[in-house]
């Protein structure tokens, strides 16, 4: 979508720098994301203060089921509601309007192009030399008048294309966190049963608190528990929305039985790291004294 | 103090080392580039590894401070709360140390990288060329075509010497000139000439004449007395001197001519032809007849003088094909395109291939490959398109250019006087053989324009130069020539918001890198080693994997910045450098303040 506002926005064509809808719609999507960053926070907060003991474990924890479970769970009840106020209609954008600056140079992957003139049918004169530089070309320069616009600017503009193109990681990640958004929205449709799969992440969250304090350099615990929020977030969605996972999934899984594999298996990374929480912390009491 | 800082120095100098050795042992597991022939290969290896290592400097030094800092944090205050102000002590040495990384960041990403970009370019770039050349070399060999065999050969063979197909080509080639027919039999000259000579002061051209006449050489003589008398015709004056010695000069001429043997009468006679050829600035022609001339006499002062003379005029019209033989190693610039306006509001659109240069006698010579001149008249009508091969720049001053027939070329506005332009000469010929000449080819050419040997751009010779940077494109350019450019960008035919965006780009990269570096050094405080702790071995296999976080997390804030400019620009280019500024120091002082305010004791 940026790439389409970008188009425009070369084309000389101004789109209202601030759009309410655009800007709520971004807040609607960018929730769920939110609320799993938050619990992220929570963890560098405690890891800063060196917050190793019961209290602060009872209080952030409470903390977390509530952002995980009440909260988003809101979000999912509430979004209908939203989506039905805040109509967002993703019209495709006109370019008609569009027409290279005169008496420049366009750089596109068939060639160079020099427009001398542009009338207002978009018929152009001008020149075309090709775009790579390799002695074994047979002609150099074409020479057009009053033909069809070559070109499309949408597509074809090297310097769109080049200068601000996403980043590969930003796409993979776009990518993924659509479709994530979208099955959980599905399974809060489907009813309860189903949802429990999400929330059922919530143990696993837990289960951070392991990692938290493992390291004495705190920039580990750090680092573990960023890369350990993504794993979950991510090997969780994985596995729900797979498409390569389908057909083992319907071998394994008799229906409802999936259910209990996500919750028991996200459980499980809870249990096994709050044992090294309460390993760590019965550790540092000792040593204390 | 001395801890810390001793302490930081050894950790970032293992660390860049460490990078390089992890970048290094990595590509070695990278498949060969495609499209690098054997010659470049080892050497394109090493670049790309350079360029790589480049690269990841700004990630090394964002990693690198998060890391020490909080590893030597606490060696920091030990140290700082020794002396007086230790607060003031304490931020300096952080500012200093981010201060030192960052202009070393600086100049690799600034300087370094585009040389070394520059050079992976030229690798490919010769690459293909050389499998071209060869392909052509065959591709003229087949249509007998021998002397383009083996000027393409001669070519490849240039890239890469080992070769020794380029080799062969060439012999075989060289071996099919000699038996040409053409090229054994001296030639009729008749040749169509538009040239221009420059001119001396009269009275100097004068003595010249007088001390000739003096010494007995009678052709010298009347050079330059009818020289005189050329000149002086133009204002309808009549310089009796010069006519009295122009006379004399040609009477001992006819009079010597009976008193000569067999050869040398053919050689009076021939030297007579040549040097009215001369005299009527058929240059080209009494060229050829001087340089056959030589071969029979080559110890003739006459013939010398003249021959040199001849050359010299020609060299203002033409070149000759062999000087364009060895230079593909040495092109330094490729696929440029610019366009020109002249004073008559008409306009050029040029684009040269390729471009090398060379020094010869003291002067930058440049031989340009695959030039097209596009010409349209003010009314944006095509008056005529002509494409050559090869061609020939010299660098001319408009001081000089004013005097002979191309003054009309010139603009008068656009280049002030006693400038320097670019000359382009279009036609070259064969140093030995008058009926082996390249020509450009017209490819439309409309009744009122008339072909020209020489094309004169009109901008000067160092606009010129900041073209050929230009359209490598704003990523290769340094910032100097791009601060340069950017004000001519329009007028010679590019967008001047691509331009302003990239040099934004270029220019915010360095505040990023602070910005991110006060984070990291935020970061670190906080996260800091409370105790005086050893550093464990195994915190070391985390040192990648913060790399690479960082790595991306770089990206990430350099994409947004992008953006944003990006949108400032297309929304109002001239305040959008203001906007940006203002956004960055912004971000810089709240991460600052956020910093001291963190880093209490």
């Amino acid at each position: 979508m940026f790439h389409e506002i970008s188009t425009i926005l070369l084309a000389g064509k101004l789109i209202p720098i601030f759009s309410p809808i655009l800007f709520l719609h971004g807040v609607v999507i960018f929730f769920p994301l939110a609320c799993i960053i938050t619990i992220a926070w929570i963890f560098f907060y405690c890891i800063r203060n060196n917050l190793c003991h019961f209290f602060a474990w009872i209080f952030a924890s409470a903390m977390i089921a509530a952002i995980w479970i009440i909260v988003l769970t809101g979000f999912f009840h509430f979004l209908p509601i939203i989506d039905e106020k805040i109509p967002f209609s993703e019209e495709p954008l006109d370019f008609t309007t569009y027409s290279f600056p005169e008496k420049s140079f366009q750089l596109t992957k068939n060639g160079i192009y020099y427009f001398v003139k542009i009338d207002d049918e978009n018929k152009v004169t001008g020149v075309r030399f090709p775009q790579i530089a390799t002695v074994n070309i047979d002609m150099n320069a074409y020479t057009f008048t009053d033909e069809v616009m070559p070109i499309n600017v949408t597509t074809e503009n090297m310097h769109i294309n080049t200068s601000i193109s996403d980043p590969q990681l930003l796409k993979q990640f776009a990518s993924f966190y659509r479709s994530a958004l979208q099955k959980a929205k599905l399974f809060y449709q489907e009813g309860i049963l189903s949802y429990v799969k999400i929330l059922a992440m919530v143990f696993a969250f837990l289960g951070l608190w392991g990692l938290a304090f493992l390291s004495v350099w705190r920039l580990i615990n750090v680092l573990l528990v960023f890369l350990g929020t993504i794993a979950i977030v991510y090997l969780n969605f994985f596995l729900l929305t797979s498409v390569y996972f389908q057909d083992i999934k319907a071998q394994l899984f008799v229906d409802g039985y999936e259910i209990l594999y996500s919750v028991g298996a996200n459980a499980l990374i809870g249990v096994i790291g709050l044992l090294l929480f309460f390993a760590k912390m019965i550790h540092n009491a000792r040593t204390k004294t | 103090m001395k801890t810390f800082k001793a302490r930081l120095l050894l950790f970032f100098i293992s660390y860049y080392v460490l990078a390089f050795i992890a970048v290094a042992i990595l590509s070695l597991f990278k498949p060969d580039p495609i499209g690098i022939i054997n010659e470049f290969l080892f050497v394109n290896k090493i670049y790309t590894l350079l360029a790589t290592y480049c690269n990841l400097i700004p990630t090394l030094q964002v990693t690198g401070i998060l890391i020490s800092f909080s590893w030597y944090f606490f060696d920091l205050i030990n140290d700082a709360k020794k002396t007086e102000d230790y607060l003031f002590t304490y931020f300096k040495s952080i500012i200093i140390a981010i201060m030192i990384l960052l202009s070393i960041t600086t100049m690799v990403q600034e300087i370094a990288s585009p040389l070394i970009n520059m050079k992976l370019k030229s690798h490919k770039n010769l690459s293909t060329d050389f499998v071209d050349y060869l392909a052509l070399a065959k591709k003229t060999l087949n249509e007998e075509n021998y002397i383009w065999t083996n000027v393409y050969a001669q070519k490849a063979f240039q890239i890469s010497p080992s070769s020794q197909e380029a080799f062969s080509l060439s012999r075989l080639a060289e071996l099919k000139i000699n038996e040409l027919p053409e090229y054994k039999s001296p030639a009729n000259i008749e040749i169509e000439e538009t040239s221009n000579y420059e001119l001396e002061s009269i009275n100097s051209l004068l003595q010249k004449a007088e001390s000739f006449l003096a010494d007995k050489k009678f052709f010298e003589a009347h050079y330059y007395a009818s020289l005189v008398n050329d000149i002086e015709k133009q204002s309808s004056k009549i310089n009796p001197e010069a006519q009295r010695i122009a006379n004399d000069a040609w009477t001992m001429l006819t009079n010597m001519n009976t008193s000569f043997s067999d050869t040398s009468e053919e050689v009076f006679r021939k030297k007579k032809i040549g040097y009215t050829a001369l005299k009527n600035e058929q240059f080209l022609k009494s060229y050829y007849i001087f340089k056959d001339l030589q071969k029979t006499v080559p110890l003739d002062p006459d013939v010398r003088y003249f021959l040199s003379l001849a050359k010299e005029e020609i060299e203002k019209s033409y070149f000759f094909i062999d000087e364009t033989y060895n230079l593909q190693t040495v092109e330094t610039a490729r696929n440029i395109f610019f366009s020109t306006k002249n004073p008559d509001d008409s306009f050029d659109v040029i684009r040269i291939l390729g471009i090398a240069q060379i020094e010869e006698a003291g002067k930058l010579v440049l031989y340009l490959r695959g030039v097209s001149i596009i010409s349209y008249d003010k009314n944006n009508q095509l008056i005529q398109s002509l494409e050559s091969p090869h061609a020939k720049m010299i660098i001319a001053n408009t001081k000089d250019l004013q005097k002979d027939s191309l003054s009309f070329l010139l603009p008068t506005q656009a280049i002030p006087k006693n400038q320097f332009v670019p000359y382009i000469i279009l036609n070259a010929i064969d140093r030995e053989n008058p009926h082996i000449t390249l020509k450009p080819t017209y490819t439309f050419q409309s009744p009122s324009k008339k072909p020209s040997t020489v094309h004169v751009c009109s901008i000067t010779f160092d606009d010129f130069l900041l073209l050929t940077e230009a359209t490598r494109g704003p990523k290769e350019m340094l910032v100097t020539s791009m601060i340069a450019f950017l004000p001519k960008a329009q007028q010679y035919g590019f967008v001047y918001d691509i331009y302003y965006q990239a040099l934004c780009n270029r220019g915010i990269r360095p505040f990023v890198y602070f910005l991110l570096s006060i984070l990291a050094a935020t970061i670190a405080w906080k996260f800091r080693l409370k105790n005086k702790t050893y550093i464990k071995f195994y915190w070391l296999f985390f040192l990648p994997i913060f790399t690479i976080i960082i790595y991306y997390i770089i990206e990430f804030t350099l994409y947004i910045m992008n953006t944003l400019i990006y949108i400032l620009i297309m929304y109002n280019s001239p305040i959008a450098i203001f906007v940006l500024s203002g956004i960055v120091l912004f971000l810089i002082l709240v991460a600052s303040l956020f910093f001291v305010k963190a880093s209490k004791f």
